[in-house]
């Protein structure tokens, strides 16, 4: 978590941020989808049509400043929270019930970024709540059927992927990833970057900060959550 | 055995009916209709009386609240009209004579003139539909144009240009001219204007679909071409009488903005081209959601099962998922698509 004072020029508040982002959705939506700019997110609104559900689904993507959340190493903007279907049963849900959409370690064409546009990212939440919808009725957590491509659970470590203990995930909080040595071989063959991580510094491998966004320097925000020292090993 | 799936056009006749006025309604507000006309015809001699509004021009839907007649009234040619006198004495005097006619049939019978701009109101406080709190009609007082095509209607304390008698004859002109889909496709899109907070008022409707629907049509062509159209029509302005005889063009539902009016009819135009797309691919049920998702009525277009739809997109989606590459489900099919892994921390 980034703690501090509010900046009022940060990513979210910026006309030229928003217009691109909007744009194409604002075509596709027209006044369905609604923003909200408080000072330190920003809410998009919308009403989200999913095949086989009668009303559409009310959905939350926020935007934050500064996140309240791990970002993995990504800008805040790349990551942000996307909230629908609450307490819905999900194999891809985080902590605090967001739809985890991405792995944040894709290379750039396996996740959504600002640049692909709103509307790109409400039809990746329209997919996961399809995929959702479909894996609760062949089964759920007994043998329910994701219809769509899914990373592994956490992050690698040993050439292998692992779930965090809480206590881990507690630290990787302030830490935002633990990587740990282990055996040359690729955990699966569509976790491209993986090798490289482990074999350089944590923080070239990770994508530019944003510094320009959130009106911090690279190195004092990778201070504040924790990268600038050295990984556990 | 199996059980074909419905068209969409056969979705269409099914829910038309359900919104169809009856003939037992139809009848009933004919005969007190031609009552009204009665007394209209005794208290003003040689006057013409016409009919307008949605049972005259054939689109009613049910249930029927109300209708709408004319008497254009030939004495007063040369005294009443702008820079003559007013509408007022006239109407007060239908009032007079429809009270006098109605009241021994209809007890509950009130009949409004003070607070109305354009007609007489007149409630019988007695409906035709069982369940309806009452029935009402609309009562213009005309007098006949001498200058000019049309005719003077009231708009309390002067006057205004209408021409509804040709709106009536453009109308069944229409619905000749389609072999009566021209009528099918109103009375679906009045009631999806009505189930979605009424845009539109009723004459807009039909004075866009006289702009587009000509010769006979599907139903479903119907609805596709006339939100096209009037989509982009109202983008343009406002719609003008089709008569070409009003000063000022028909008015919006109330409440609603040019811009608002005209995303709600691309939204409409989204959604049906939507529907047709996905019965032309093979995917009824989905088509039939669209469209139920259309009229947001329950009661007259059913949802599709919930279940067979998910099952027919779920199929549907892997089949389109081919390579790797993540096809879109619902709206977003056709767009390119982020190919994200769904992950959990």
């Amino acid at each position: 978590m980034i703690l501090g004072p509010p900046t009022v020029n940060w990513y979210g508040v910026q006309p030229c941020w928003q217009i691109p982002l909007e744009a194409a959705a604002r075509r596709e939506h027209g006044a369905r989808l609604r923003r909200n700019v408080q000072w330190d997110r920003i809410t998009y609104q919308i009403p989200i049509e999913v095949p086989g559900r009668r009303d559409p689904v009310l959905t939350d993507i926020v935007f934050y400043e500064r996140p309240p959340y791990p970002c993995w190493g990504l800008p805040p903007e790349e990551y942000p929270r996307v909230y629908a279907v609450p307490d819905a049963t999900s194999p891809h849900r985080m902590p605090d019930d967001a739809l985890c959409l991405y792995y944040p370690r894709s290379p750039d064409h396996e996740r959504w970024r600002p640049a692909d546009g709103l509307l790109m990212l409400i039809d990746l939440v329209r997919n996961h709540l399809f995929f959702e919808d479909h894996w609760r009725a062949t089964g759920a957590n007994l043998c329910g059927i994701w219809l769509g491509a899914e990373a592994p659970q956490g992050f690698p470590e040993v050439g292998r992927w692992h779930r965090p203990s809480p206590r881990r995930r507690r630290s990787q909080r302030n830490r935002t990833l633990v990587l740990t040595s282990g055996e040359a071989s690729p955990p699966a063959q569509s976790l491209p970057s993986w090798a490289q991580l482990r074999h350089s510094s944590l923080e070239s491998s990770l994508p530019p900060l944003p510094s320009r966004h959130i009106g911090l320097s690279s190195k004092r925000f990778a201070a504040s959550i924790g990268l600038a020292s050295t990984p556990k090993r | 055995m199996v059980n074909k799936l419905p068209t969409l056009e056969e979705l269409l006749t099914q829910a038309r009916h359900q919104i169809e006025v009856t003939p037992e309604e139809i009848e009933e507000a004919r005969r007190r209709r031609e009552t009204i006309a009665n007394a209209l015809r005794n208290e003003f001699p040689g006057s013409r009386v016409y009919f307008n509004g949605s049972l005259a021009h054939g689109d009613a839907l049910t249930p029927l609240t109300d209708i709408d007649l004319g008497i254009v009234i030939a004495a007063a040619k040369y005294t009443h009209g702008p820079g003559l006198a007013g509408p007022r004495d006239l109407m007060d005097r239908a009032a007079g004579a429809i009270r006098r006619e109605l009241k021994s049939s209809f007890p509950k019978l009130t009949v409004q003139v003070e607070g109305c701009t354009r007609a007489v109101l007149v409630r019988f406080g007695d409906p035709v539909h069982a369940g309806e709190k009452g029935f009402t009609c609309d009562v213009i007082c005309a007098i006949d144009n001498v200058n000019a095509d049309g005719l003077f209607i009231p708009k309390v304390p002067g006057w205004s240009r209408s021409h509804p008698e040709t709106h009536t004859r453009m109308i069944r002109a229409a619905i000749k001219e389609s072999k009566v889909t021209f009528a099918h496709v109103v009375r679906l899109l009045k009631h999806w204007n009505r189930c979605n907070d009424r845009p539109l008022v009723s004459w807009n409707i039909k004075a866009l679909a006289l702009g587009c629907i000509h010769g006979p049509i599907t139903q479903l062509s119907g609805l596709a071409t006339w939100f096209s159209f009037a989509g982009r029509e109202l983008d343009k302005g406002l719609t003008e009488d089709p008569a070409r005889v009003a000063e000022k063009p028909i008015k919006l539902g109330s409440g609603w903005t040019q811009t608002q009016v005209v995303a709600e009819l691309r939204a409409g135009s989204k959604r049906v081209d939507e529907a047709i797309r996905l019965e032309r691919d093979g995917y009824p049920l989905q088509a039939h959601e669209q469209l139920a998702r259309l009229f947001n009525d329950e009661e007259m277009l059913p949802y599709p099962n919930p279940d067979a739809v998910r099952e027919e997109a779920a199929l549907g989606w892997k089949t389109l998922s081919t390579g790797g590459l993540t096809a879109g489900v619902g709206s977003g099919f056709g767009r390119p698509q982020v190919q994200a892994r769904s992950w959990t921390e």
